[in-house]
């Protein structure tokens, strides 16, 4: 696959929701994509698709590689039947943003007045819960 | 002076109860016994034979029907008559001898014995051990007032556990100035002054009412007008020399702790090294938790995905059986294995050799690979990077859960240390408070100071004033006739006043000045510590104070145990210095302290109450319970060589009976 470079573009009311976990629980260290692939793995791990949002035209771009692409290619094909082909391209990114847009919700709610501290370790406790199922 | 022997008969529990005390054994005695054994009311027995009263003892029953015998009472039945019989055998220096013997008849009733008429007391007296002169005494209440006064027998009939009141906090100037006055019969003064003073006002309550001279009149009142300013003057003296003793007790208290305090400043250096090491792991345990949720984030994800990257290589799997993606080969290495004609196993790949053909077939099937079998395989490459990564996921998390627990066990640790150090440190908090405190104290005391040597300026003047008017009243008062004897008779009380006052002011520092010697003897061989103690002294204003030997004042930090010595000490000093020779009676006297305390100190009596240096032994009696009576206490006493008693009250008969131990 030639790996193209799309905008994934992100849920313009969430927007303000990654700033706000990306100050709050990692320094503002982590890059869009990384947020992006957080929500990602958030939503897919507690099934919290949104499948209809308001989109933006913000969103990873050019930082994205084509092992992050292939990454989501596998997320889109997770939910496609056993004999299918693979994705195309329109539909790989799709499920990718109304996972990420379910996924940060759900991490924004973990932080959403808490302080930096505390904010941490309920989002921890949440990521060891992934961890044992 | 020494008790001989005692005898009861009817009194209490001792219904025939008779105890020779031979002087050639020893003088130091310990009556042993549990409560209700009738300890206490041997001390109220000798009370009441000499006082006829048992005073404020500890035993509520100060009725005079409570001190018959319920046996002997049983034993005669309604409407006889008891007689209640305390007799003490008295032996004194230079070979005299007395009996005091007091007798009270009662009629026993129905719900009580009834007193008929007073008690008896007698009292007879030879002047050698033979009795062979007997004689009775004819005023035996005047006898023994000047033998044994009433108001003297606290600090030597006592109960050991009211010693402490000597100085418990209120009115400790007024009962040690009032003990010693008291022991040395110097308060006797004291009485003089005030009858002379009430002499005075007599006198002059009859010039007011003889008088019909205006201008002496004039005078007299305003004489007493001067009076009276100089009295209420004299109450502002006492109240401010109060606070002033308040205060200075308050202010060497304060320096005393702040001085402790200023030992344990090693604890906030700790404390501070120990805030510090908590901060740094706290921090350090923020850094931590960050880096975890970060490394969550980037690398997290892809636990959370391994559910979707199974599948996809599940698929890629498949797509492999199906024939989709060939063997992983590189066609460019084929090719230059058919240029060289030399396979990598050394066979030659000539023109028409087996293996070329092979070769050429492979590539050509490669080169039928089709865009998809590509794609696959680049996916199968993603997914086979990301399942690695994941599956490193649970052990990396579980590296950083271990690193953050230690670290939280390590700050929780620091934590505790620090609420430890926190407890001690508080106690410099405290001190910079006492600090402050010391010089609120001092402000107080240096105005308390100030308005004090005011009063005492006003009080000067005033009685100066007083003075010019009084000697103007007395000339006016000789001036007139009818009034000239009265004025003699004024003067006359005026220099006895003067006198008398001087005399009370000489002596009464003398006493003081003995009692602060003894006691400060006592005292430091009571409590064997003199490298700690460096002195006591009793002020001027008859306040006891402690010195320790940096200078400070330390009544108020004495333990119980050297307080209990310290009263201990008084009463010995008291003894000392009232050329009385009274024997020690003392109930309960190590009741109030801790083993250690009760060991030192009757250790410290037995040996203070010895003979020495000539003088004779005191006698001292020591009524105590099997608990004060103990292994270490008997150990302490034994080189005193006590005489040993038990009571041991027998609940068939209601009756105690005294064995030899």
């Amino acid at each position: 696959m030639k790996a193209s470079r799309p905008t994934l573009a992100l849920g313009q009311e969430s927007l303000e929701k990654y700033k706000e976990v990306n100050r709050k629980l990692f320094k503002d260290q982590l890059t869009n994509k990384d947020l992006f692939f957080l929500a990602v793995g958030f939503g897919v791990h507690f099934n919290a698709r949104v499948e209809k949002f308001e989109k933006s035209n913000t969103g990873p771009r050019t930082e994205l590689t084509d092992d992050d692409l292939y990454l989501l290619l596998a997320v889109a094909f997770d939910e496609a039947d056993e004999d299918e082909m693979l994705p195309d391209e329109q539909k790989r990114n799709e499920v990718a943003v109304q996972y990420a847009e379910g996924g940060i919700r759900l991490i924004y709610d973990l932080v959403t007045d808490k302080t930096e501290e505390h904010a941490r370790t309920a989002f921890l406790r949440e990521f060891q819960k992934t961890l044992q199922g | 002076m020494r008790i001989r022997s005692l005898d009861f008969q009817n009194f209490r529990q001792h219904r025939d109860l008779s105890v020779a005390f031979d002087s050639a054994e020893s003088d130091f005695i310990v009556v042993h016994g549990e409560n209700g054994e009738g300890k206490t009311n041997l001390l109220n027995g000798i009370l009441w034979c000499f006082y006829g009263n048992e005073g404020d003892s500890k035993d509520p029953g100060n009725r005079s029907n409570s001190l018959v015998s319920r046996a002997a009472q049983d034993d005669v039945g309604d409407g006889q008559s008891v007689t209640v019989k305390v007799s003490v055998a008295l032996d004194f220096s230079q070979g005299m001898t007395a009996r005091i013997e007091r007798r009270q008849v009662f009629q026993v009733g129905a719900k009580a014995a009834v007193p008929l008429g007073k008690s008896e007391l007698s009292i007879v007296t030879s002047t050698d051990s033979a009795a062979a002169d007997a004689a009775s005494v004819s005023n035996p209440e005047l006898w023994l007032d000047e033998k044994f006064p009433e108001r003297l027998r606290q600090y030597f009939l006592f109960d050991g556990e009211k010693l402490d009141n000597f100085f418990s906090t209120a009115g400790t100037t007024e009962t040690v100035e009032d003990a010693v006055l008291q022991i040395t019969q110097v308060d006797v003064l004291t009485r003089m002054v005030e009858r002379l003073e009430t002499v005075r006002a007599g006198f002059e309550n009859e010039v007011s009412a003889k008088s019909g001279n205006v201008s002496i009149r004039g005078l007299q009142k305003d004489l007493e007008i001067l009076v009276e300013e100089e009295s209420v003057i004299a109450e502002e003296i006492a109240d401010r020399e109060t606070q002033a003793a308040e205060f200075a007790l308050e202010y060497q208290n304060i320096h005393t702790d702040i001085a402790r305090l200023l030992e344990q400043t090693k604890d906030r250096s700790a404390y501070e090294a120990a805030r510090a090491t908590a901060a740094e792991q706290e921090s350090s345990l923020v850094d931590l938790k960050l880096q975890h949720a970060i490394w969550a984030a980037t690398q997290g994800h892809l636990s959370m995905l391994s559910g979707a990257l199974r599948k996809s290589l599940k698929f890629v799997l498949k797509q492999r059986e199906d024939g989709l993606i060939p063997a992983a080969i590189k066609p460019s290495a084929i090719s230059e294995l058919l240029t060289s004609e030399t396979c990598i196993c050394g066979s030659h790949l000539g023109e028409n050799s087996s293996g070329r053909k092979s070769l050429e077939e492979l590539l050509v099937r490669n080169q039928e690979i089709n865009e998809a079998g590509e794609t696959v395989i680049a996916f199968e490459t993603a997914l086979q990077g990301a399942h690695v990564l994941a599956k490193k996921v649970p052990s990396e998390n579980a590296d950083f859960s271990s690193r953050i627990e230690k670290l939280q066990a390590k700050v929780a640790e620091s934590q505790d240390l620090v609420e430890r150090l926190k407890k001690k440190v508080a106690k410099l908090q405290n001190g910079e408070d006492r600090l402050n405190s010391l010089q609120a104290v001092r402000a107080a005391k240096e105005k308390n100071a100030q308005s004090l040597a005011d009063s005492r300026l006003k009080q000067t003047q005033k009685k100066s004033q007083i003075d010019e008017k009084r000697r103007e009243f007395e000339s006016a008062l000789r001036k007139d006739s009818s009034l000239k004897e009265i004025a003699g008779q004024i003067s006359f009380v005026d220099e006895l006043l003067d006198l008398a006052r001087q005399i009370f002011y000489e002596l009464s520092n003398e006493v003081r000045e003995e009692a602060e010697s003894v006691l400060n003897k006592e005292f430091k061989r009571m409590i064997g510590k003199s490298d700690y103690i460096a002195s006591v002294e009793i002020s001027e204003g008859f306040k006891v104070k402690v010195f320790d030997n940096r200078g400070f004042e330390i009544l108020g930090t004495l333990s119980a145990g050297e307080s209990a010595c310290l009263a201990f000490a008084f009463a010995l000093a008291l003894n000392k210095i009232s050329g009385f020779e009274m024997p020690m009676v003392i109930d309960t006297p190590l009741g109030r302290m801790s083993p250690d305390v009760q060991t030192q100190v009757a250790g410290s009596l037995a040996q203070n109450t010895k003979s020495a240096q000539g003088i004779p032994p005191q006698q001292v009696i020591l009524l105590m319970t099997g608990t004060e009576y103990n292994d270490e206490v008997r150990a302490a006493i034994a080189g005193r060589n006590p005489l040993g008693y038990r009571l041991n009250f027998d609940v068939r008969t209601s009756e105690s009976h005294l064995e030899v131990v």
